[in-house]
């Protein structure tokens, strides 16, 4: 009998909200998506599938409706293998036809990245199942534990990759003959143009004024703040180098989680970029509001 | 005293961090799919949904974006009349002033600029449903660059006329 090594064992409710909240979020992220007619810069899949078809309003409803008969199965724990693989599949094709635009945004990529994840996991359980290696199950959860842990790292190694590309992209700093990845925080008082960029671009999405004049004294303070912005801002980059630490335990996974949301809304404030998926994504898998709401009904029912 | 010294040795935080409890500390962490993540993310670069995240890895003391204006030179509110954010303009734009040339050329021949330009208003008004959206009021769409940098602390905005299309 082959045993899965789970540190963290989740308990059935916990599992059904967590299921619950994201199979939301992804209905919320298809069908919100604006849907293109053409595809001038393949990018992904792109590159073999044309994926214009789902611009056709007909086929795209159909599509619509199986997502949320698939969303539904997902939330009721059924046929999981086929209902995360049909939602991670038109994720991946609405999203993959979206960054092929010649536009690459990062916006969906976290909620496409823990189906994979959970799509990978529910896989390798089936694929043990048939391979008769039974897998060593408590109250039959094993396969939603494990697509838990598999989001988790999903989850952590996007915020790695994030962390290493801001190591290994900047030239390197030399210090005595040696070079120093600290190329970021070196060149971090520079990111006074790339505020007032994007504080730009948000006026001319709406010509709201108010932006414009919030960007010129945020930009204006880090010119003159160098090296207390160099200090507050690397703060941004330990934690998405540490994000594995998500892993080890349910503490360790609340206090990370709810640094990076901190991150999110740090970077909203500075840089008025949002990234609204990957705060609900850390809301759920990580600070485990599910988790939050299922102790705080216990302490009610025991009278605190 | 020596046996005294390895007493206090034995009882400093140095015992408490040791090499065993850093390698338990680590194998305690379930690493296998987010490590091969971690690979594949950084070997294929973007492809959806895999990414290396390269947003703003790397700041340089000059950036750009681009804007939209009709025939008067009023800006046009992307979001909300062509359902456009201006982020996604600029990226568009940069992508195809790629295409036509390396950076260096591009300094050298503002053709290309104006090309690549052009190719995205065309681009902006077949992607936009005109039965929702009547673009043809503004008769002619103008694409503006802004080029922000900063010298000698401060920040410094120039802006330039890219491409025009006129609209039937």
């Amino acid at each position: 009998m082959k045993e899965l090594n789970l540190k963290i064992k989740y308990s059935r409710w916990e599992l059904l909200l967590q299921r619950l909240f994201f199979s939301f979020l992804v209905v919320q992220v298809c069908t919100s998506m604006k849907i293109f007619s053409s595809q001038p810069e393949p990018n992904g899949l792109v590159n073999y599938i044309d994926f214009t078809f789902l611009g056709n309003p007909y086929i795209n409803t159909i599509l619509q409706v199986f997502l949320f008969i698939f969303a539904a199965f997902y939330i009721w724990g059924r046929f999981m293998p086929i209902s995360v693989a049909y939602m991670f599949f038109y994720l991946v094709a609405l999203g993959t036809l979206k960054n092929s635009q010649g536009a690459i945004s990062h916006g969906t990529q976290i909620v496409a990245l823990v189906l994979l994840g959970q799509f990978c996991a529910y896989c390798w359980c089936s694929f043990l199942k048939f391979q008769k290696q039974s897998i060593k199950t408590k109250d039959n959860l094993t396969h939603h534990n494990l697509a838990f842990d598999f989001t988790q790292q999903a989850i952590a190694a996007a915020y790695i990759v994030a962390g290493i590309m801001k190591l290994i992209n900047p030239p390197f700093v030399w210090r005595m003959g040696l070079p120093i990845p600290a190329g970021w925080i070196r060149d971090l008082p520079f990111i006074a143009v790339g505020i007032i960029k994007t504080h730009s671009q948000q006026y001319y999405n709406t010509l709201s004024e108010e932006t414009l004049e919030r960007g010129n004294i945020i930009a204006n303070w880090i010119i003159s703040h160098p090296n207390l912005t160099r200090i507050v801002l690397s703060g941004g980059l330990f934690l998405e180098l540490f994000a594995f630490l998500l892993l080890l335990n349910r503490k360790w996974s609340f206090i990370i989680g709810l640094s990076l949301i901190f991150m999110h809304w740090g970077i909203f404030e500075i840089m008025q970029l949002k990234f609204n998926n990957n705060i609900y994504v850390l809301l759920i898998y990580t600070v485990n509001v599910p988790f939050l709401i299922l102790s705080v009904n216990k302490l009610w029912k025991n009278n605190w | 005293m020596v046996k005294k010294n390895n007493q206090l040795h034995q009882n400093s935080t140095f015992k408490k961090i040791s090499f065993r409890r850093i390698f338990w500390f680590f194998k305690n962490i379930p690493y296998k799919f987010m490590f091969i993540l971690i690979l594949l993310s950084l070997w294929l670069g973007e492809w959806y949904p895999i990414s290396n995240f390269p947003m703003y890895s790397n700041f340089g003391n000059s950036t750009y974006f681009v804007y939209i204006t009709d025939s008067q030179d009023k800006p046009i509110p992307l979001k909300l009349e062509f359902g456009f954010h201006a982020a996604f303009l600029k990226k568009a734009y940069n992508s195809r002033l790629k295409k036509f040339s390396d950076r260096e050329n591009i300094k050298q021949n503002i053709n290309k600029q104006v090309k690549a330009g052009e190719e995205l208003l065309q681009y902006i008004v077949s992607e936009i449903n005109p039965k929702v959206n009547n673009y043809t009021e503004y008769q002619k769409l103008k694409l503006w660059k802004v080029i922000i940098s900063i010298k000698n602390g401060q920040i410094v905005k120039k802006r330039k006329l890219i491409a025009e299309l006129e609209l039937l």
